[in-house]
């Protein structure tokens, strides 16, 4: 820590170079001879003042390290609770940024109340050069850049889902309604630019950032859809098909985990039998929904599929295998149970006639790390 | 957006599928995933009673009255207690479980 008398030695005009030197910007005319200068940072957890780690990594908010009492570091799975403290005082005055708008805004202990300040408050607008609009948003278009490596990585392995693809209280609810309307925006366009008939039927700009959030997730479903049917291109349907397979299987997981609670879903043979067979069949059932809503054919022959007998003729006897979903050379199979190579029914998912390439087991993200992962086809790449 | 195309179950697997989701999403039946706004109440149970017609041959006429008639109670108990607070919902459950058995069994006697 600089030394205060130090600093009162400095000229004014010390002081302005050095303050030039750290913003490039001119200091105010009046300067005052110590001010409290402040940093943006992206990674500053809104929840709780603290900072956080970049997304994508093994740090980001779902997977935070941190330092206990006795100097061991051990790692906290899931995401920080928000504090209960803010919510309660907002909620109970009845003010509306109770909820997401006090759940995002940054921690400032010595400027307004942190509801007051928006997700991405930028004391130093230099910070971001060029308007480029931010922290980049996640939009994958392809698996390889959910599963790094799945092209390059030797036959059976089994390789994680890159951490912020469904980090969904991390980097994406500091998006602001202009960050949120300026994707909105590019998606438009991009939809566009595939099918120039494309479109965009909505009331009005949805005000609440779930809604945002939720208008970006059905733009990103109509761009895969546009991509597929248009162009042929299946990649990015298989991205959207896992991520809404990932979200739908979260909530449904919730949901049987409340129905089981108040005696609401019927057990068979044991609990977590009853809540899976509940996940597979509403995840299944989405599906369907949302591609119908999407105006996707389902069928073998175009590669598209929901729970549909996958047949492997190469045998002596037919058989067959029911991936929840399979999409161009990728199936998909929702879980609660980890599965690898050794199980038979994975292998016979990579036996089937359609040879797929990837099979990604999806299970709920309640059930910890490396919930949902790929396994590659077993044998030599090509 | 793309406009809305309701989904109509082809097979006794799929409605039973989409008995497996209505149990979770029971009483307003909105998508979990907030994405589709469309989704509601009737749009869910037009599936449901399209894709009763959809395998009415299979199950026969019979059936397909019973299964018809429940799904008509069905809706009429949701719809009367959205919030699951007056016991009406309760009802819808007991029907929604009541199909859950019943087509399954439909489907190992046709076969």
């Amino acid at each position: 820590m600089m030394d205060e008398s130090y600093f009162l030695q400095k000229s004014s005009e010390r002081r302005a170079f050095e303050h030039f030197l750290r913003t490039g910007r001119r200091p105010p005319d009046n300067i005052p001879a110590k001010q409290i200068e402040r940093k943006f940072n992206p990674y500053h957890d809104p929840r709780n003042g603290q900072f956080t780690f970049a997304p994508g990594g093994p740090r980001s908010p779902s997977r935070i390290i941190i330092a206990s009492r006795d100097g061991v570091r051990r790692i906290v799975r899931g995401f920080p609770k928000p504090d209960a403290g803010l919510l309660h005082t907002s909620a109970a005055n009845g003010d509306e940024l109770g909820t997401a708008a006090v759940r995002n805004a940054p921690f400032l202990p010595t400027e307004n109340p942190p509801g007051l300040q928006t997700a991405n408050y930028r004391p130093n607008d230099r910070v971001r050069i060029g308007n480029n609009g931010g922290p980049p948003i996640n939009d994958p278009l392809t698996l390889v850049r959910v599963f790094p490596g799945i092209n390059s990585s030797p036959g059976g392995s089994i390789l994680a889902v890159a951490d912020s693809l469904l980090d969904l209280t991390g980097p994406s609810t500091r998006l602001t309604t202009a960050m949120a309307e300026g994707h909105i925006n590019y998606l438009i366009a991009r939809i566009r630019a595939v099918d120039p008939n494309y479109r965009f039927e909505s009331l009005a700009f949805p005000v609440t950032l779930e809604g945002q959030m939720n208008l970006i997730a059905r733009l990103r479903l109509d761009r895969a859809a546009a991509y597929y049917k248009i162009r042929g291109e299946v990649r990015p349907l298989q991205v959207e098909t896992l991520r809404q397979m990932q979200i739908r299987a979260d909530r449904a997981y919730d949901q049987a985990i409340a129905m089981l609670k108040s005696g609401k879903l019927s057990v068979r043979l044991s609990e977590p039998e009853a809540i899976g067979n509940h996940i597979d069949r509403a995840v299944r059932n989405d599906l369907n929904r949302l591609y119908s809503s999407l105006g996707l054919e389902r069928s073998r022959s175009r590669g598209i599929s929901v729970n549909a007998r996958e047949y492997n003729t190469s045998g002596s006897d037919l058989t067959f295998r029911r991936p929840d979903a399979r999409v161009g050379d990728i199936a998909f199979d929702v879980t609660l149970t980890q599965k690898t190579l050794k199980t038979a029914q994975v292998r016979g998912f990579f036996e089937a006639d359609f040879r797929p390439k990837t099979v990604i087991i999806v299970r709920p993200t309640q059930l910890g790390l490396g919930n949902t992962y790929a396994i590659t086809k077993p044998g030599k790449q090509p | 957006m793309m406009s809305y195309k309701p989904y109509i179950p082809q097979t006794i697997g799929e409605i039973m599928d989409l008995l497996g989701s209505m149990m979770l999403s029971a009483p307003k039946f909105q998508d979990p995933a907030g994405i589709f706004p469309e989704w509601s109440i009737d749009t869910t149970f037009h599936s449901l009673d399209e894709g009763l017609k959809a395998v009415r041959k299979r199950v026969g006429e019979d059936n397909y009255a019973v299964l018809a008639g429940l799904s008509e109670r069905m809706k009429a108990h949701f719809a009367a207690d959205p919030e699951d607070k007056t016991g009406e919902a309760d009802k819808g459950y007991a029907c929604l479980r009541e199909m859950e058995e019943l087509l399954p069994a439909i489907a190992r006697r046709k076969r």
